[in-house]
Formats: C-alpha cells, structure tokens, sequence
C-alpha cells in the first residue's frame, strides 16, 4: 500500500471516530453520508494531509455549532429542571424550619399549660415557678413567668440582664382575646425566645427559652438544602449538557422519502 | 400553523450565504451532499468552504425550516447503496429569489454609490 493511500484509510479512520462526538440523533442520521462525503473528498484530493485538516477543522466547527443550537433548544427544558428542583429544595428546608420551629415549643407548651392550670386552682404564682434562675441570653433551660392582668411580671424563674422582660403588649391582647399564642420574640439583638403565652384567671403565664441551638439546627439545614440543590442541579446541567451526545433517538422519516419510496 | 408560520419566515427572512449557496446549487435540480458541496465551492469560490459537517447541519436545518426536502435514490455509481438527496422546495425557490433579488438591489446600490465598478462584457 502507498505511503499516501495509508495515511487517507489512517484519516478516514479517525474522522469516523471523530463522528461519534456529534449529537446522537444528528449522528444516527448523517453519519453514513458524512463518511461516504469525507470518502469522496479524500478520493479526489491531491493532498491527504490537506483534506485531513479540512475534515478536522469542519469537524470541529460543526460540532461545536450542532451542540450549541441543541443547547439553545433544550434551554427550556433545563429551565423547568431547575425551577424543580428549586422549588424541591424550597419546599424541604421550609418544611424542616417549620418542624424544627415547632419543636422548640415541645417543653414550653406543657409548661406553661401545667403552670395555668395549677394558678387557675389557686396556688401562689411564686410556688410554680422553677425555683433555679435562668439567665434568658445564655442558658438554653426553658423558665416560667407569671404577670398580672395588665402584664406586670409577678414572678418569674428568668431575667435578662437582672431584668424580669414582659413579652410585647400586642401578643398580651392577643392571647386575652384568643387564650394562647405561640410567638417568637427578640427581647434584645441576638437573643430570641419561643415562648407560648397562655391566659389564666388573673393574668398571663409565659413558658419560653432561648433558640440559640434551635436556630443553630435551622443553619445547618439551610446550608443543607443549599449545598443539596447545588450538587442536584450541578448533576442536572452535566447530565443536560452531556445528554446529546448519548441520548435521543432518530428524527422521524420525512414524507417527500417514503413518498419516492412507494410502489 | 407554527410550521406554516417558520417555513414563511424562512422565506421572507435574508439567508445566510452557506444557505444562500446550498439553495443556489440545488437549483439546478436535486444533489446529494457531496454534489452540493463541490457546487457550492464552484459557486462561492474559496470563501465559501463547505465541510460535509457544516453542510448536513444546514441541511437538518433548512429541512426543519420547509427550504429543501430529502429524497433517497440508488446511487448510480455505486451498485445498489441508497444516498440522500435535496432538492429544493416551493418555499426554497421562493427564499432563493427573494435572497438574489435582495442582492441584486444591494449590488445596484453599490453600483449606484461607485463602490462597485459596472461589469464589462466578456472579452471577445
């Protein structure tokens, strides 16, 4: 065999392999008419090598037209994955704030419904409340408050920097109106307290505690959620980029084909 | 309606010259691939090089737009193989006189301003 009839069958071998790159359904279509033309174009050609550098640089140029007008058809699709799965992972973290949210009241409920009760069947205010203080900023102990009906504290087992803290008047009217309210509230920068406030007889009793730790868990699952929908939609555009080159199927015959083909 | 609504689009909208010429060589009647590119590097010169990548690209396309439709025949120097071949559309020759009408105004116009020297006659 001739040292340039070698290097054509060496060229077309490569361009064949080159073929496969191209998008499944574009190859499964051209790809015989795509060899059969780079046959005929290296069969007429002076200069493998020259032919070769064509068919390379065609090659390239097309691929990387043919990828980029799929991309742009299938941005629609990569657009509703993603609204998907943002809405997934919105959905998720919300969910687990709100259970982790709920769950901070798990002590205060039962105590402050306990505290009620025992004050609505007479016992002094001071001998339900914990006997051990808590200071509202740095322990994570749930406390007890006891106010009078216009929501002057009458004894309570927490204080903040020395002070007994009244929750804000507008939930007092609330639970005055209602019987109870679950609320959250900031008696100074970086110190919340879930608290649920419950009616009695002679006034309001508050069960609460400090959400440092509940807040802590809240981060942590946001930054969960994040970094989950970051590698879920990192895979989704890899798997959407890559799809073409694997994935579809052949374009439908066309009509004007099986037309000529009838009998 | 849609596809009604591309294929006249792609008829009124100007060509790309890759479209422009593959048009161009199949107005002599149907080609298969090959064909085409060989006519187009006659019409268009060196300027225009078609590899059998970029032409069967625009040839998907301008399919999907109703410029050309595919036709399958026995090659004739090649036993019993069956080739694609493209001829044009209604809507192909349509865009195709649309586009040189285009161009003809645009070379009067360059005419008109001296940018372009009047063509001469053939030599005799």
């Amino acid at each position: 065999m001739r040292a340039p009839q070698k290097l054509s069958r060496l060229i077309l071998a490569g361009y064949q392999v080159g073929l496969y790159l191209y998008p499944t359904q574009f190859r499964d279509w051209y790809a015989g008419e795509l060899r059969r033309c780079a046959l005929e174009m290296m069969e007429e050609s002076a200069s493998p090598l020259r032919t070769g550098f064509l068919l390379a640089e065609d090659l390239l140029r097309s691929l990387i037209k043919e990828y980029f007008g799929m991309t742009l058809d299938r941005v629609p699709q990569l657009v509703i994955l993603l609204t998907l799965t943002t809405f997934i992972a919105g959905t998720a973290a919300n969910i687990s704030h709100q259970v982790l949210r709920m769950s901070a009241n798990d002590p205060q409920i039962q105590m402050a419904e306990d505290a009620a009760q025992r004050l609505n069947a007479g016992e002094n205010a001071a001998s339900i409340v914990p006997d051990r203080k808590v200071d509202m900023a740095s322990s994570l102990a749930p406390f007890v408050t006891v106010y009078d009906d216009v929501g002057k504290p009458v004894a309570s087992s927490a204080s903040l920097d020395g002070i007994m803290l009244s929750p804000p008047r507008g939930v007092l009217d609330y639970v005055r109106a209602h019987g109870e309210e679950r609320v959250t509230w900031q008696p100074r920068p970086g110190v919340r307290i879930a608290s649920v406030v419950t009616r009695t007889a002679s006034g309001f009793v508050v069960a609460g505690r400090n959400m440092r730790e509940v807040e802590i868990r809240e981060n942590n699952v946001l930054k969960l959620a994040a970094l989950g929908w970051l590698a879920v939609n990192l895979a989704l555009i890899t798997i959407w980029l890559v799809t073409p080159i694997f994935g579809g199927g052949k374009p439908p015959r066309l009509q004007a084909t099986e037309e000529l083909e009838a009998p | 309606m849609a596809v009604l609504d591309s294929k006249l689009d792609a008829e009124l909208a100007p060509l790309t010259p890759a479209v422009f010429h593959i048009l161009l060589a199949l107005a002599g009647g149907r080609k298969h691939g090959y064909a085409i590119m060989k006519e187009v590097a006659a019409d268009g010169g060196s300027s225009l090089r078609m590899g059998p990548g970029t032409l069967y690209g625009s040839l998907q396309r301008m399919t999907a737009a109703g410029l050309v439709e595919e036709t399958e025949q026995a090659d004739e120097t090649d036993g019993d193989q069956r080739r694609r071949y493209y001829q044009l559309t209604g809507a192909g020759r349509r865009a195709l006189g649309g586009e040189t009408a285009r161009l003809r105004q645009a070379l009067w116009a360059a005419k008109r301003k001296g940018v372009v020297a009047p063509a001469r006659g053939p030599a005799r």
